[in-house]
């Protein structure tokens, strides 16, 4: 479980996060919605500990965030954020085994090598791996970032919980690659104890994976809870000041048109 | 990747032999064996042939090896900490701060005694490179955004190097003739002063110094997703960029105090690497021990016979064949940037 109280970011006098208690429950996935400048991004900094909350703090099973190593807590918690770009070229494997690097120190067990395989199989990029990661395209190279990521905390014996943060993942990636890459890691959050947290920005794809939506608005949190409970004309009307038609297709399934 | 190495392994023993073999004396196999055979049954009766590669030609030919494959990794190191392709020890003053460092200790070392004998040098190279290149990082270091612009590295390179040049310049003004010419060898690289004490020296700082960058090697390589995709891969960006920068430092300013400004090994090596297998840092640092003695080796063999019996300083082969080199591959492969 990870849980934050009272975490406020300020920089420069501006306050990016104001006061915000939130618990993110185990096999959960939360999306962060919120117009530009809400805060979105900072708070998954703050929560991935990429960045130190200027107020409150955050615990993860029990601990304070603060108290894990770098190290280890890069061995259950991964970060996939919308930039991909490597320096270097290296082979599409090469890259997917660095999702491992925490897990050890020089060689690669036999371990790691299968998780990498499973991890190419599950985002079908097997057939690219011996290609040199800076010819692929922009889709191509984030599906190789979602494989190292899943790679880095996937875990094959162990029960204990992982966080899995995804900072606006599918920013290159065209609409049959969105649909198939949350239909992914929704299977993902399945086989393994994972706390998803997440930022998209589209409201019909959170409304269609999210367990919970966390509204955002100029650095406060405006509401937290279902997507339908969530994401009412109402809201939305606050935070993006804009009105959304509701198309209900069916019982289970809500769309917003703009 | 074994492959590679196997390669460079059986063309380096080629060079090698060769190395000793030719000079201003050409040395049979034979005498060459009968040479080895006393060394190892400390057989103190030698002709003067034999004491020419006892002597001369076996520590030169093996501290070209050391120090080709210090100055390759070197280059390894700086371009996997900067994110770059073109950065090497010259270009961000480690190696004018080792000149300056060297120079210092020519003019003014017999004024100043100090007890640490043979160290005495490559402690002051080492001292000079390490004000150099903190000075470049500090300034290059952008406030606002808490990391370097290749571009504002490269500029406060040039200042750099062109102070501690500077340094060098008056100091070489106001020395007397013998250690003038010191200082002028030594700026344009040279291993004609190789002996066993410099073997003995510099191997032993490479030797440790490339297995604690061979460590590094891992997290050099997470580094080139970003330094925040660094962290994320549990990599702490900022202590590793400093340890990496004070191994490379020694291990160039070390290899360098004995032998001078050789230039563009520490580019070329890497960059050939990289075409032939990619940019895994683990095999760039052991491809580079390796290509980065070989290449040194047959630089040494062309500067000792193109204008036999003179001798050429090496650093004004490796530039020559270094700098097109570099061009070429600058503009082969653009993709890079």
């Amino acid at each position: 479980m990870l849980k934050a109280e009272n975490i406020s970011y300020q920089i420069d006098n501006k306050t990016l996060l104001n006061n915000i208690s939130i618990e993110f429950n185990t096999g959960e996935t939360t999306l962060i919605v919120g117009a530009n400048g809400a805060g979105k991004s900072t708070l998954i900094k703050v929560l991935s500990k990429e960045l130190n909350p200027t107020a409150g703090t955050i615990t993860f099973n029990k601990q304070p965030i603060q108290s894990f190593k770098t190290s280890e807590l890069a061995k259950v918690r991964a970060v996939l954020s919308q930039s991909n770009e490597l320096a270097f070229p290296l082979l599409v494997e090469e890259v997917i085994m660095m999702g491992r690097y925490p897990h050890f120190d020089n060689k690669p067990a036999a371990t790691d090598i299968a998780i990498c395989k499973q991890a190419m199989e599950l985002f079908d990029i097997t057939k690219f791996k011996d290609r040199n990661f800076l010819t692929l395209s922009g889709g191509e190279k984030q599906r190789v970032h979602f494989a190292r990521i899943v790679a880095q905390i996937w875990n094959n014996n162990t029960t204990e919980t992982k966080l899995l943060f995804l900072d606006e993942p599918l920013t290159f990636l065209d609409i049959r690659f969105q649909l198939d890459f949350m239909n992914i890691v929704k299977e993902f959050i399945k086989q393994q104890n994972l706390i998803i947290i997440g930022v998209l920005h589209d409201l019909n794809l959170a409304i269609k994976y999210a367990d919970k939506i966390l509204l955002l608005d100029n650095g406060n949190l405006l509401k937290y809870g279902t997507p339908k409970e969530v994401l009412t004309s109402e809201n939305i009307e606050k935070t993006f000041k804009i009105t959304p038609h509701l198309y209900q297709k069916n019982k289970e399934e809500t769309y917003l048109i703009f | 990747m074994k492959k590679i190495y196997l390669i460079l392994v059986l063309l380096t023993i080629v060079a090698v032999i060769i190395s000793i073999r030719y000079g201003a004396v050409d040395l049979s196999l034979k005498e060459i064996l009968s040479a080895l055979n006393k060394w190892f049954t400390d057989n103190p009766d030698l002709t003067l042939n034999e004491r020419i590669l006892l002597e001369i030609r076996l520590p030169r030919a093996l501290l070209t090896l050391i120090v080709g494959s210090s100055l390759a990794v070197g280059g390894v190191l700086m371009q996997g900490l900067f994110l770059n392709p073109i950065v090497e020890p010259g270009l961000i003053g480690t190696s004018s701060g080792a000149a300056f460092g060297a120079a210092l200790y020519f003019v003014l070392g017999a004024t100043f005694s100090f007890n640490t004998g043979e160290w005495t040098l490559p402690i002051a190279a080492c001292i000079g490179a390490m004000l150099s290149t903190f000075l470049v990082f500090m300034f290059a270091e952008s406030k606002k955004q808490n990391k370097s612009s290749i571009t504002s590295l490269l500029l406060i390179g040039i200042a750099i190097n062109a102070l501690f040049l500077s340094g060098v310049g008056f100091l070489a003004y106001i020395a007397r003739d013998p250690q003038a010419r010191s200082i002028t060898f030594w700026n344009l690289g040279t291993l004609s002063g190789s002996n066993w004490h410099a073997v003995i020296i510099v191997g032993i700082t490479s030797v440790i110094c490339i297995l604690i960058g061979l460590r590094y090697a891992k997290q050099l390589n997470a580094l080139m997703l970003g330094t925040s995709e660094a962290k994320n891969l549990g990599v702490n960006v900022k202590a590793l960029k400093i340890k990496v920068l004070i191994v490379n430092v020694i291990l160039v300013a070390v290899a360098t105090s004995f032998t001078g400004i050789i230039g563009f090994v520490g580019l070329v090596v890497p960059h050939l690497l990289r075409i032939l297998k990619g940019s895994d840092n683990r095999y760039l640092i052991i491809g580079s021990v390796l290509m980065g003695g070989l290449l040194l080796s047959v630089a040494d063999i062309l500067a000792r016979l193109l204008l036999a019996p003179a001798e050429l300083p090496i650093g004004i082969v490796t530039t020559a064949v270094g700098a097109p080199v570099f061009i070429y591959l600058l503009r082969k492969n653009e993709y890079y940037f």
